[in-house]
């Protein structure tokens, strides 16, 4: 006999021991390449699924509204260096306002463009005063709500304000971030004034036709 | 089969969950939804693995011998008392045999604070669940809201506020703390105690380390640059936390040469499995 056939062995693993070994091993089965080539596709078609329903608006953007909004009375009158919170151009938007000590009115959404924490009004900060998000410590720029430092992505939508000639305060409409004033204003309103719409130049406006009755 | 339906219904009550504890995906924020995603295919990872792992014949039989135990005379007085004994035991207020050392389990308890803090914090905020919102512009008084009630007011300038704006860097500094020292022992401390558990696979400590390092790099960034970098360091960790959310669905948490001698947990006191013909396989 050659030492290559070898008879088996006596087992010297008792069968209860052997069952025991069997449990276990069948208890904990391996992550083969398989699995993890699984985990990669089915966590990427996850993420990819996901951004593309945020793409396509599953996700309500704060201080938008699918309507033009109508202007709404935020406070009778606000004092320089005086701030309000308000609701617009939805109930569920937050919003504030803010009198600069000079006297310009200004608003903004009061939804940080970060994680979505309350922007605060600090008038002791910066030169004339701060929008402050505490949650990432956010800043932005009272004036124009452009991002001044810390990890907000976008300046904050702004509200526009009005006065009246009672020194009422009226939130207007709502700006998206980054959006610029005449691109909200043709978003909203061109198609309830087509001639100011092709005045300022909306992109897609058309002279109404007039329509001529045969005599 | 039954895996695959467990997961998907874990997941889908997860998703249910989300979506209207976030007032139909109105308190959702878009940049969240990493996070959220990766808790989805946790839940479903979860319920899978749990499933398999129950109903394989190995498995099966273990806990068929763990229920004639629980029935055996001898055992009825200490069965009811078994998993809160194992609870406790995990969360430290117990010592679990093979646990090492005393700095070897404060390590642990550091790694699993911390997790428990992160997990605490952010997986609510990730749903959409928890808002923190201001009824006056001028501050400093700030609510929590959870699914839309008001749970606490507190003031966001003060002591609480900067606490509670901080939960997340000290979970972070608790697991970074524990994670290193397990992965500097682990070497010795392995090869030695092969009944230790995750703390001796290397994968999971790298990615608590990873994650942590980065999270706590974001508020580096936000109080010491002004913000610069901020969306590189955020991606980075939002890679991190979904790769370790990922590799705790469905990764090798546990080397094979560190695993325990049976499923459950290891507590003092804890019932022994005892198969029908008498013979602990402990």
């Amino acid at each position: 006999m050659s030492v290559t056939h070898q008879p088996p062995a006596d087992d010297p693993m008792p069968d209860a021991a052997r069952q025991a070994l069997r449990d276990r091993t069948a208890a904990h089965p391996p992550t083969t390449r398989r699995d993890c080539l699984r985990v990669i596709a089915t966590v990427s078609g996850g993420l990819a699924a996901g951004g593309v329903a945020v793409a396509a608006g599953a996700l309500h953007r704060h201080a938008d509204a699918v309507e033009p909004p109508e202007p709404k009375l935020v406070a009778e009158r606000l004092e320089p260096g005086a701030s309000v919170t308000f609701r617009f151009p939805g109930e569920e938007d937050r919003a504030l306002a803010v009198r600069l000590p000079d006297g310009t009115l200004v608003g903004y959404s009061a939804v940080c463009t970060h994680l979505a924490c309350a922007v605060l009004w600090r008038a002791d900060r910066g030169m004339e005063g701060e929008l402050l998000c505490p949650c990432h410590e956010g800043v932005f720029e009272v004036r124009t709500g452009e991002v001044t430092a810390g990890p907000p992505p976008r300046p904050l939508p702004r509200i526009v304000m009005d006065e009246d000639a009672d020194g009422a305060v009226w939130a207007v409409t709502a700006i998206r971030s980054g959006e610029s004033a005449k691109d909200a204003w043709c978003r909203q309103f061109a198609d309830r004034a087509p001639e100011q719409a092709v005045e300022l130049g909306c992109p897609g406006a058309r002279t109404p036709r007039v329509t001529e009755g045969r005599v | 089969m039954r895996a695959i339906l467990a997961g998907t219904a874990a997941s889908l009550l997860l998703v249910l969950a989300i979506v209207l504890g976030s007032r139909l995906l109105r308190e959702f924020h878009a940049a969240l939804l990493p996070y959220a995603v990766a808790t989805v295919l946790l839940a479903f990872g979860v319920a899978y693995r749990g499933t398999v792992r129950f109903l394989s014949p190995g498995a099966r039989r273990l806990s068929e011998a763990d229920r004639h135990g629980c029935f055996l005379r001898r055992n009825l007085g200490r069965a009811p008392g078994s998993l809160p004994r194992a609870m406790a035991a995990y969360f430290g207020f117990q010592a679990l045999p093979r646990a090492g050392s005393r700095a070897r389990r404060a390590a642990y308890q550091l790694v699993l604070w911390g997790c428990v803090l992160a997990v605490l914090i952010t997986f609510p905020l990730a749903w959409g669940w928890v808002t923190f919102t201001a009824d006056s512009a001028a501050g400093p008084g700030y609510e929590m809201r959870i699914w839309g009630m008001e749970l606490l007011g507190f003031d966001a300038l003060g002591f609480f506020g900067s606490v509670m704006f901080r939960g997340l860097d000290l979970a972070a500094v608790l697991v970074v703390a524990g994670a290193s020292y397990l992965l500097w022992r682990q070497k010795r401390d392995c090869a030695v105690h092969t009944g230790q558990r995750f703390a001796c696979g290397l994968v999971p400590l790298v990615a608590l380390v990873v994650v942590s390092v980065t999270g706590l790099l974001l508020p580096f960034s936000s109080l010491f640059l002004h913000g610069g970098g901020y969306r590189v360091l955020a991606i980075g960790h939002t890679a991190s936390v979904v790769f370790t959310l990922g590799h705790i669905a469905f990764g090798t948490l546990v080397p094979r040469n560190a695993r325990p001698r049976r499923p459950g947990p290891a507590v003092p006191g804890a019932l022994p499995v005892v198969r029908s013909n008498g013979a602990d396989v402990r």
